[in-house]
């Protein structure tokens, strides 16, 4: 594939719209391509912003909009077998954000919108860590190994422990890519089953509210999010979510949902 | 495959990208609001519905009742709008 055609696309792969050839054709195209790189990485850069863009419409009409979000997300169906009923819940999404349009748009600095995409984007990084050979960038189950590791490839020092006694071996880390910023994942395993735990600095640290744990479940996989004053975890893994709430707790998560 | 339409053509651009720039820019909460108020309505449409609501470009189209190949190009050229304005308003700004 040529620069040309690679920047046709590139918009499209951007978004995950392409099928799996022209993802890898494009991928390729990229590793050599000092044109074409930057222009993905601007567009995941903007992405990354854009996802803190929040809009405000009347509270109804927006509830309106999420149930039908949240009805296409639980129904996990593409194609719709009823598209007149659908297209009644898409008149009214369309309606809310035009409403949201005209209530006007603010821009939250916190960050806290769209978890839907962040937890796409983890679940991402966990899937993509399990194939091939990139699991951890350093392998060692010693924490006084894998910390250092991180110095001078990241920003902020994530906190490192090893869980073996309870159960959780540190495997190992890696650097990745989450929205607009590397992030640290560590590697845990529990049985034949691994656990991606990402840290990234929080952008909350003056919000002053109790710590939560979110809980959500995406193509089978089981995500915990939480943060704390200094940092934001994700632990993210196909472990039963029993288990993977007393890893969570181990790392520092709240109880509390 | 999502077909093509006459939207995305021609607009591919040659010149060479700053990501770190547009990151600096946008990192202006009332710039990218500013920015973002600024473009067309349909523009500032389809950029929502992907980034916010995190809609693909199946559901987009069926949103806004614009085909999938239109909902391709119309994000290309919203998000080229968009950079165009950070870009304009931080000349502007400097002024």
């Amino acid at each position: 594939m040529n620069c040309h055609e690679t920047q046709e696309l590139i918009d499209a792969y951007g978004d995950g719209e392409l099928d799996a050839a022209q993802t890898t054709e494009i991928k390729k195209h990229l590793q050599d391509c000092s044109v074409c790189l930057p222009i993905h990485e601007e567009q995941r850069a903007l992405a990354g912003r854009l996802r803190t863009v929040r809009f405000e419409a009347p509270p109804k009409l927006r509830e309106k909009v999420l149930d039908s979000l949240r009805a296409e997300a639980s129904g996990g169906r593409v194609i719709s077998f009823y598209p007149r009923e659908r297209a009644a819940i898409w008149a009214i999404a369309a309606v809310a954000l035009i409403g949201a349009f005209l209530a006007g748009l603010f821009v939250a600095r916190q960050g806290a919108s769209a978890p839907d995409l962040l937890t796409q984007e983890i679940v991402a990084s966990h899937v993509r860590s399990m194939m091939g050979n990139h699991l951890a960038d350093i392998v060692s189950t010693d924490q006084h190994t894998v910390k250092p590791w991180f110095d001078g490839k990241l920003d902020f020092a994530p906190p490192v422990a090893d869980f073996a006694p309870e159960g959780f071996p540190l495997v190992g880390g890696r650097l990745d890519y989450l929205t607009d910023r590397s992030v640290a994942a560590l590697v845990y395993r529990h049985d034949k089953h691994v656990i991606n735990l990402l840290v990234w600095p929080s952008r909350n640290r003056r919000t002053g509210l109790a710590p939560a744990l979110k809980v959500t479940t995406d193509n089978g996989y089981h995500l915990l999010q939480w943060s704390d004053a200094e940092m934001s975890y994700a632990a993210v893994s196909d472990l039963a979510v029993g288990d993977l709430r007393r890893f969570a707790k181990l790392a520092g998560a709240p109880t509390r949902n | 495959m999502t077909p093509f339409d006459e939207e995305i053509h021609g607009d591919v651009e040659a010149e060479t990208r700053d990501p770190v720039a547009i990151l600096r820019l946008s990192e202006n909460a009332e710039q990218l609001q500013a920015a973002m108020e600024n473009l067309p309505a349909e523009f500032r449409e389809v950029l929502v519905l992907r980034h916010h609501e995190g809609l693909s470009y199946q559901n987009i189209a069926e949103v806004t009742g614009i085909p999938q190949g239109t909902v391709m190009s119309r994000l290309a050229r919203a998000r080229a709008r968009l950079r165009k304005c950070l870009i304009e308003g931080e000349k502007k700004g400097a002024r």
